[in-house]
């Protein structure tokens, strides 16, 4: 009875990487990420990049009750605040429950340069634009 | 077909009106599809009854590009986490109020489509070289407010395509027939899957638009499931699919004639199957078609109880008896499917219908359509 108790969902998986602005690593930056899935004000979160300006967003899962006729869509947003000025990075529809869904697993070399325009990637499910390159995927099964 | 978007662009497009929540995600939206230009603005509905009053983003308007420069696509999307709480396509009430051209259609769907008016008004003055078709798309209570726009745009004399997956029932006939006649039957597009509660809902009098064309119906085998209705598995069944493809795929399961033959047949009925009293909605409505051209002007009062339409559809059904032998034949082979599907012992003999006796019957059915897409609907959420 799910319906009564909810389902395990992920809002959003585990996301590694390094981020630079003109090359230069983004030390000490703030990264803001925002999760939408229940309203259309949803949840944020702070981090901040090390001295390398890497950066490590943890794993986020719910327990959502999920009416069956009602379409799951969680809206994943990161922002940086960097040299005064704020970036966004990332903006990706997860329209599944399951951990790496966003790009089908582990992503190796993530990197963001923030001057990068935003790359829409075209995807079976939800909207995906993003200004991070990756050089491959690492598929996982669900953990 | 002429100047439409593929199957697979319409289903994505439903889809995709979901994932848009903010700019970010409209320029997302807009460089998926090279059709669309970048003069978009996004719509805000009050989504439910007129007691929650929850407000949520809910739809898109945007300006066609490339081929479809000269066009307009409105997009309207259905039930989220953020909006459940108002979901009205499962409201079991059969409210209806006037439309904005004068016709009968569902309150809910209507609520949802006047709180968005003013803004598709004000994109639409914004954009007046665009002169060209708009298409209105939707995915469940989205597909209803679709055809409610397409409805408002065609009698304000523009040139339409509607474009609706799994969607429920917006009007009664009166509307469904209008709406038929002004926007044209192939510029409607219709799909569902055969196993999809959703369309069947809500019960006769309320109906879906082309009335003279099944829609492009999926045929999805099994029994009923919520799986059916996502949109995620419309895009599926018909990403690889071209309309004429559909069209045929749906006239060889739902075809008018199938309905006769299923009237005559003398097979045993399985009342635990939704798809049982959706087939007896046909058949009801295939035997009034036959008998007085159209339903439309009979059955569009705003206030429609089981004992008025089971009245009027009683006094119907006893005139075409005694109309013609063949027509007593279609109303008789009707009339044993209902007792059938009610688990009563079937009438042998037109002289045992008379008019009281018909207007008990289609009490109890009207009654029991409701509450088994209702049943069906609660049977599913048990199942979880």
């Amino acid at each position: 009875m799910s319906i009564l108790f909810g389902k395990e969902v992920v809002l959003f998986s585990p996301l590694e990487g390094r981020i630079t602005l003109n090359g230069v690593p983004a030390a000490n930056a703030e990264i803001i990420l925002s999760l939408k899935w229940k309203d259309d004000i949803g949840e944020s979160e702070k981090f901040f990049t090390d001295e390398q300006g890497r950066f490590s967003l943890p794993l986020r899962k719910t327990k959502v009750r999920l009416p069956p006729l009602a379409e799951l869509v969680i809206s994943q947003s990161i922002f940086v605040k960097y040299a005064n000025q704020e970036f966004q990075i990332w903006g990706r529809t997860k329209r599944g429950t399951a951990i790496y869904d966003e790009l089908g697993g582990i992503p190796i070399n993530f990197r963001c340069e923030l001057t990068d325009e935003i790359d829409y990637i075209d995807v079976p499910d939800g909207l995906f634009g993003t200004a991070c390159k990756w050089d491959t995927i690492e598929k996982k099964d669900e953990t | 077909m002429n100047g439409s978007i593929s199957p697979r662009d319409a289903a994505s497009l439903a889809m995709n009106v979901y994932d848009v929540s903010d700019q970010f995600f409209i320029k997302a939206l807009i460089k998926k599809y090279n059709f669309l230009s970048d003069k978009a603005s996004s719509l805000k509905a009050e989504v439910g009854s007129r007691l929650i009053n929850t407000r949520a983003g809910f739809g898109i308007c945007i300006r066609g590009a490339d081929i479809h420069e000269n066009d307009v696509f409105l997009m309207f999307r259905g039930t989220t986490l953020s909006n459940y709480g108002a979901d009205i396509v499962t409201d079991a009430r059969l409210g209806v109020e006037r439309s904005k051209t004068g016709l009968s259609v569902h309150i809910g769907f209507h609520h949802a489509f006047c709180s968005m008016l003013p803004e598709i008004e004000t994109f639409l003055r914004a954009q007046q070289s665009a002169t060209g078709t708009v298409h209105c798309i939707g995915h469940s209570l989205g597909g209803a407010v679709a055809a409610l726009a397409a409805d408002w745009l065609s009698s304000q004399g523009r040139q339409v395509k509607l474009y609706t997956f799994g969607a429920p029932k917006p009007g009664l006939e009166c509307f469904a027939e209008t709406l038929t006649k002004r926007v044209g039957t192939n510029n409607i597009f219709r799909v569902y899957h055969s196993t999809d509660v959703v369309p069947m809902v809500p019960v006769y009098p309320f109906s879906h638009s082309p009335t003279d064309h099944c829609g492009y119906q999926i045929p999805s085998g099994g029994f009923v499931s919520f799986a059916a209705h996502k949109i995620t598995n419309y895009l599926k069944s018909v990403e690889n699919q071209s309309w004429l493809a559909m069209k045929n795929m749906g006239e060889k399961t739902a075809h008018e004639a199938s309905i006769e033959y299923w009237l005559k047949s003398e097979k045993s009925l399985n009342s635990a199957d939704p798809r049982t009293w959706e087939r007896l909605n046909a058949g009801l409505v295939w035997v009034l078609r036959r008998l007085i051209g159209s339903t439309a002007v009979y059955f569009q009062s705003p206030v429609m109880t089981s004992l008025s339409l089971a009245d009027k559809i009683a006094w119907i059904l006893r005139r075409g008896i005694d109309l013609t032998v063949d027509a007593g034949t279609w109303v008789l082979n009707l009339m044993r499917k209902i007792m059938l599907a009610l688990g009563m012992k079937a009438v042998k003999t037109v002289a045992e219908l008379t008019e009281q006796f018909m207007r008990s019957i289609l009490m109890r059915l009207i009654n029991r359509m409701g509450n088994e897409a209702q049943r069906a609907i609660q049977g599913l959420m048990n199942k979880l």
